[in-house]
């Protein structure tokens, strides 16, 4: 969090995840190369890494865009999560290794700068079978580059949360960008259903489970608008014990945590990355956030030392057996007595 | 020809962000941010990339001081 920057923060977790992945990339390296040897075995090296690393970066890419509304739909996916940024670094370098191998076996024979060669050794900009397809993988590789490079916590906090965010939402971008390299390159030469079958099972598994994400949210998240002080919320039993309720009242998106025999009320979103922090739970008396672990104290909504995120605090009372809210907001980090029970 | 600008402006505009980015990893990016002050090195590598991509805006931070939050 604000502390000294460290390079990577592994913890036991992480480095399992990355070992797994690891070794399931190995494996797939192994079986895909094995399968072209097998079929062509005229194949060269240079064609086998390009072959190779594009369907595996792409391949990685279809899990990390859909590791996000996985874990709303089922917190068991969670841990999926919470190390997807080293996926996507490595999903880049994949990538990285087969633009670079691209460019050298079709743009490196020439006087022509290998880079200029890719948007000039083919002008059929025009044509739809003949689309100099490169162009879209070279602008796809760009954003997976710009994400990739700013992956770390420092760039986060000095582009601003909001810059950032934008900047790794253009993800999407990339993955039209790639469908599009695909559909327009290899697909115009190999018609194989079985390729256009996947792409499109690719396609309707991240739209999909986007959509059933984002409907399960919009059933979690009870919408109240009132003018009065404090509002009433649901009974209190409703909440299960260090987990929270989320609502969203005159616009403000509230957690409301119970805990201990408490109840106190935060502003959803954190300050890392938006993350949901009312689909988080409480771990060592702290609201801890379910997307990278960053944690809020309830009471007073700031992280606890030596971290300094602070996110707003609201007035909550426990009445008959309901919970009621006030949605106008503390300054950040303001201290709000939680109700007993 | 327009390709042939685009691609050497790109380039030139690679070539700045390297030399710049050399410079920020070793003083500049203590001088923004506080957290980097005394951070490892594999921690200036791996915002090297970031600092070629960026150093029109991370040269303006710079030039602003420091602003520790």
């Amino acid at each position: 969090m604000s502390v000294k920057y460290a390079s990577i923060l592994w913890n036991r977790q992480k480095k399992r995840y990355d070992l797994a992945m690891l070794i399931l990339m190995v494996i797939y390296l192994a079986t895909f190369s094995a399968i072209q040897v097998v079929f062509h075995p005229n194949i060269t090296v240079d064609s086998l890494i390009i072959r190779s690393t594009a369907t595996l970066s792409f391949i990685m890419l279809h899990i990390i865009l859909i590791i996000g509304p996985l874990s709303r739909i089922d917190e068991r996916f969670l841990p999926l999560l919470y190390n997807r940024r080293h996926l996507g670094v490595t999903m880049f370098l994949v990538a990285f290794v087969h633009g670079i191998f691209s460019m050298n076996l079709f743009h490196n024979f020439g006087a022509v700068n290998p880079l200029l060669s890719v948007f000039t050794s083919n002008p059929n900009y025009a044509s739809v079978s003949q689309y100099p397809f490169q162009t879209l993988g070279f602008f796809a590789l760009l954003i997976l580059f710009l994400m990739a490079a700013t992956s770390h916590d420092f760039w986060l906090k000095n582009l601003s949360p909001k810059i950032w965010k934008t900047l790794h939402m253009l993800v999407y971008v990339a993955y039209a960008l790639i469908v599009m390299h695909v559909v327009l390159g290899v697909l115009q030469q190999e018609t194989s259903p079985v390729l256009v079958g996947l792409m499109v099972l690719g396609m309707l598994m991240i739209i999909g489970f986007h959509l059933w994400a984002g409907v399960l949210e919009g059933r979690r998240e009870a919408v109240f608008s009132a003018k009065e002080s404090f509002i009433k919320i649901c009974r209190v039993e409703e909440i299960d014990e260090n987990c929270a309720k989320v609502v969203i009242v005159q616009e403000e998106n509230i957690a409301i945590f119970k805990y201990e025999g408490k109840v106190s009320a935060i502003n959803n979103v954190c300050k890392h990355q938006n993350g949901p922090l009312g689909e988080g739970k409480m771990v060592d008396g702290c609201i801890t956030c379910p997307w990278h672990g960053y944690q809020y104290l309830p009471e007073n909504g700031c992280s606890p030392a030596p971290f300094t995120e602070k996110v707003t605090t609201y007035d909550v009372k426990v009445e008959d057996g309901y919970v009621f809210v006030n949605p106008n907001p503390h300054p950040e980090g303001t201290a709000v007595e939680p109700a007993t029970i | 020809m327009m390709a042939t600008i685009l691609v050497n402006a790109l380039l030139f505009y690679l070539a700045i962000g390297v030399l710049f980015a050399i410079a920020f990893v070793i003083v500049g990016v203590g001088k923004i941010d506080d957290g980097a002050l005394g951070a490892p090195w594999f921690f200036r590598l791996l915002i090297f990339p970031g600092a070629i991509a960026f150093w029109p805006y991370l040269l303006s931070k710079w030039i602003k001081g420091n602003n520790y939050d």
